[in-house]
């Protein structure tokens, strides 16, 4: 089985400035992967090309073996930093439009979290809080069976009780066939989760090892470390 | 896909459209209404012709606001879906970039063609009275007879070449304004801008690609030609020829602004 995310010599040039430099990272299926690194550092970058947002400069993405494009995009399930939602829908009419074009979308998932999270699907997105939007958001890429999440940014604007939620969420609604990546640079938050970390600096990886590693051998959390590889 | 992206592009596109069509009939009726009551009666002139007044007012300022709309929400939809925001969602749903284009291209015609069919049928609704659908009639058939004395036959030819010039020429200038808004948006920091400048650029190339073929054709076609009259009535196949040549003209217009928008969106999306 191909892994299911594998950069080889990635490099993405915006003009003069350099996004990503000879990036080499395979990740495998089954696991949960923390992509940390302070802003700027290329992990929206290394995202948007695995979702065939920007194309590479130089070198290649490759998700589940293939160039991202149609067939990538079926077992992809990304959640950028943004809201991409349009503000005229209700919650029921973006589900019904991501079961239009998600073969893997499960609808009865998503109308469980939302009742969980006490969103009533009838609202319209207009009304809601960007917090509750950027619920609906996950919870609609929760929702989809894929090979790979990648998720920029998830708890970033919501507040730490729903933190928790979404994060039993994420861990509950993958299975072993899957991977998810998560970048974000609140770390202690998603700590306890992350099987494995890599750390970008400056577009190139400074760091990808298995947390467990980390702890064994330089006795210190994520966080800790994180601290002391990015010191200011 | 495509089906399924035409359908959302309609259902965003017919919140803005329905409303104002529907308003359009409304005031068609309501001037229909005090035309004929301004011509049954004297009482109140002065009030009833300022009713009417205003009433028509609205009405025109409605036609002019469903074209404007028309126009508005064609470039809208394109910028704010595709490369807004909502850009992130749909450039990642498992569909080709040119059924994206396809799907917008397609709504955008759609509502152009009803928003001229609603103005018209608006106007006949003012017009209408007990005497409209004899002389409705009358007036079509007359038109078809006038256009069967000049062109013969070929007349029926020419309407549906005609029709078809007609949703060519709307699609090429259609794709004229995405391929424009596509290289816009490359100039991160000023893509109205970048997305006028290419719109002028893309105007005065096809202006001057025009004109020299015409200036070409017409040196080549003037020994053989006395006057395009001539040809009219000596020879009724070379017309369609001459039809034919610039829908094939429009269509490699088409293609390149197109490929144009396919080529930018697939390999150079810069969303914010």
């Amino acid at each position: 089985m191909n892994p299911i995310l594998e950069c080889r010599a990635l490099t993405k040039k915006y003009g003069n400035t350099q996004a990503l430099s000879d990036v080499n990272l395979t990740i495998e299926r089954g696991r949960i992967i923390g992509l940390l690194g302070p802003n700027g550092s290329g992990k929206t970058t290394l995202i948007k090309l695995a979702n065939g947002l920007l194309t590479p400069t130089g070198g290649e993405i490759l998700i589940d073996g293939k160039h991202p494009g149609i067939e990538t995009k079926k077992i992809v399930s990304y959640l950028p930093e943004r809201t991409y939602l349009n503000n005229w829908m209700c919650v029921r009419e973006v589900i019904d439009f991501f079961k239009d074009f998600y073969s893997n979308f499960n609808p009865e998932k998503t109308y469980e979290m939302l009742k969980r999270l006490a969103i009533n699907p009838d609202d319209k997105l207009k009304t809601l809080s960007k917090g509750t939007k950027e619920k609906v958001q996950l919870i609609l890429v929760m929702s989809r069976e894929a090979d790979i999440y990648l998720l920029d940014e998830p708890i970033g604007g919501v507040d730490p009780a729903a933190r928790d939620y979404i994060l039993n969420t994420i861990i509950s609604n993958y299975n072993e066939n899957a991977a998810v990546i998560i970048s974000t640079h609140l770390i202690a938050d998603i700590e306890a989760v992350l099987d494995d970390v890599v750390f970008l600096a400056n577009g190139t990886i400074a760091l990808a090892e298995p947390v467990d590693k980390i702890r064994e051998e330089q006795g210190k959390s994520i966080d800790g470390l994180f601290r002391e590889v990015f010191k200011c | 896909m495509l089906g399924k992206l035409f359908k959302y592009e309609i259902k965003a596109s017919a919140r803005i459209f329905l409303p104002l069509y529907a308003s359009l009939i409304l005031f068609a009726i309501i001037n229909n209404i005090f035309i004929r009551i301004n011509n049954s009666s004297n009482n109140n002139q002065l009030f009833m012709n300022i009713m009417q007044g205003i009433s028509t007012f609205a009405y025109v300022f409605l036609i002019i606001s469903i074209f404007v709309f028309t126009l508005f929400v064609m470039i809208q939809r394109f910028y704010k879906n595709l490369l807004g925001d909502e850009g992130y969602l749909m450039f990642t749903l498992p569909v080709r970039t040119g059924e994206h284009i396809a799907a917008k291209l397609l709504a955008s015609m759609m509502w152009v063609i009803t928003s001229v069919i609603m103005t018209l049928f608006s106007v006949m609704l003012i017009a209408y009275n007990e005497k409209f659908f004899a002389s409705f009639q009358e007036a079509i058939s007359q038109i078809l007879t006038e256009i069967n004395r000049v062109f013969g036959v070929n007349g029926y030819a020419y309407i549906v070449e005609f029709a078809v010039f007609i949703l060519m020429v709307l699609a090429t200038n259609i794709l004229m304004i995405y391929a424009s808004i596509s290289v816009g948006q490359m100039i991160s920091k000023h893509k109205l801008l970048g997305s006028f400048g290419a719109y002028m650029g893309f105007y005065l190339i096809s202006q001057f690609i025009i004109s020299i073929i015409l200036v070409i054709g017409y040196s080549a076609g003037s020994r053989h030609w006395t006057s395009i009259e001539n040809i009219m009535q000596n020879n009724t196949t070379i017309p369609h020829f001459l039809f034919a040549g610039i829908m094939l003209l429009n269509l490699v217009f088409a293609a390149a602004y197109y490929t144009i928008t396919n080529l930018i969106l697939s390999r150079r999306l810069n969303l914010e």
